[in-house]
């Protein structure tokens, strides 16, 4: 518990340290990938728990040239090795968060029935609660070591809301190849539990099932 | 007047082209600019030129107006807008296949750097009409640093571009044609948004410089896109596979009706 305590006292905006940042956000998120995939058990626990973190650190590494080239735009004159620091800040309030509620999201996935639409759409509305309330966090902690960095509120916000709208357009995606995440794969061949082959596109299969749904919708009347 | 009835330069007054507007911002990047414009230390290693369009922007505005350096400002801004062009012309034909990838890397500075070319004429004779004063050097070096700093972001926004290039499937071209044009927005975006702070910049700084008239490079920005747009329809495919030039003509607005029929 002391360990926690002081994870959360790294957050020094003055003194980021982003090995020991980095190193609680990948436990965190690894804790909430395990405690997600406890709804189907087994090795699917193990594989959600890798799958996680890998997830936060692929979109970092894919958004990473446009979260330096903003910073530096900003005013920004440090290396690309600040802009790391920084983004760990973020990442690690995500991830030391998600860890946080990773039990509660444990106990209803091993109490819910696998394969019952209900108890997978409560898990689905508890994991995007969880990872709302784990963005609102770690966007905390990036205003306040923005603030150390600019000292102008409008500009960290702009930098915030550029990053944020940067990391989140591509990890829907990230995240998206990476499914399955709630359900189950052991009808699939293959250890990295990828039933897709890392193939399609989050925002066409959230459009057409919007206009799937406005069809079906036009069909019933 | 003079004996022959010509104006006495003394008596010519040049008025300014541009009304100074009060912006809430230009304390800011204005002494920004001001700072950055103080040449390095001696002995300090100088920066890239990229390095410097992000975070020396405003030495680049002191040797624009200075003139200095402006044929190596030329030069650097030309190779950062054909290797970026051809970098991000390869993404874009990436979706299709390796040929077209190899296609829409060759075909894609065409479309920058003509684009450029084919507007340059333009926005030095409307800058002039409307009674501004840039030199040619200064014009071209502007209209050139203008797209080699979009270039510079859209480097920034080529890993993603490339992330959801790769994972689309080869049918969803509609959404990798937005998805890029939204990009090409945000990096022409910054471009126009450095021509205005060039303009802004000066006619503060160097007491109404008339370097540059602010409506009409509004209005050359609209026709830049247009022809742009017109020029990347006409050398298509970029996106889609087929041969390295389909040679049909046609107006870019058939791009936006393909892209909403089924």
């Amino acid at each position: 518990m002391s360990d926690a305590i002081e994870a959360l006292s790294l957050f020094n905006p003055l003194n980021p340290k982003p090995l020991q940042l980095g190193i609680w956000a990948t436990c965190g998120t690894s804790l909430f990938g395990a405690a997600l995939g406890c709804y189907v058990g087994g090795f699917h626990i193990l594989i959600t728990a890798v799958k996680m973190p890998v997830f936060f650190i692929a979109t970092l590494c894919l958004t990473f040239a446009a979260l330096h080239i903003t910073l530096l735009l900003a005013g920004s004159r440090e290396r690309w090795s600040h802009t790391l620091a920084l983004t760990t800040v973020g990442l690690g309030g995500t991830g030391i968060a998600l860890g946080s509620v990773s039990p509660a999201l444990a106990l209803f996935a091993t109490c819910g029935h696998v394969g019952n639409y209900a108890t997978y759409l409560a898990i689905l509305l508890l994991t995007t609660t969880a990872c709302v309330i784990g963005g609102v966090m770690g966007a905390r902690q990036l205003y306040a070591a923005l603030g150390v960095e600019f000292r102008d509120r409008s500009r960290c916000l702009a930098v915030l809301g550029v990053w944020t709208l940067a990391y989140q357009f591509t990890g829907a995606q990230v995240i998206w190849l990476l499914r399955p995440w709630i359900g189950s794969s052991f009808d699939i061949e293959g250890i990295l539990n990828l039933d897709h082959a890392l193939t399609g596109n989050f925002y066409v299969a959230v459009w057409e099932a919007a206009v799937n749904l406005i069809s079906s919708l036009g069909g019933v009347r | 007047m003079t004996e022959y009835n010509q104006p006495d330069p003394d008596d010519i007054i040049v008025e300014p082209v541009n009304e100074v507007r009060a912006m809430p911002t230009v304390k800011g990047w204005m002494d920004r600019w001001d700072q950055e414009a103080i040449p390095g230390e001696e002995g300090e290693r100088p920066e890239g030129l990229v390095q410097r369009i992000l975070t020396r922007q405003g030495r680049i505005a002191f040797d624009l107006w200075e003139g200095g350096n402006s044929v190596r400002y030329l030069f650097g801004f030309g190779v950062i807008l054909l290797l970026v062009s051809a970098a991000y012309g390869a993404v874009i034909g990436m979706a299709a296949g390796i040929q077209q990838a190899g296609y829409s890397a060759i075909k894609f500075p065409i479309v920058t750097i003509g684009s450029l070319l084919i507007c340059f004429p333009s926005f030095y004779v409307f800058q002039c009409l409307m009674g501004a004063r840039p030199s040619v050097s200064q014009a071209l070096n502007s209209v050139f640093y203008f797209a080699s700093s979009g270039c510079v972001l859209l480097m920034g926004l080529a890993p993603i571009a490339w992330f959801f290039t790769i994972c689309t499937e080869k049918g969803e071209w509609r959404f990798l044609s937005i998805l890029h044009l939204v990009f090409l927005c945000i990096a022409f975006g910054f471009g126009v948004s450095i021509l205005r702070r060039l303009q802004a910049y000066f006619d503060v700084r160097k007491e109404q410089a008339n370097l540059f008239h602010r409506e009409t490079l509004k209005a050359w920005s609209a026709l830049f896109v247009v022809v742009a747009l017109q020029m990347g329809w006409y050398l298509r495919p970029l996106i889609v596979e087929g041969p390295f030039w389909s040679g049909e003509r046609g107006i870019f607005l058939e791009f936006v009706s393909a892209i909403f029929s089924r």
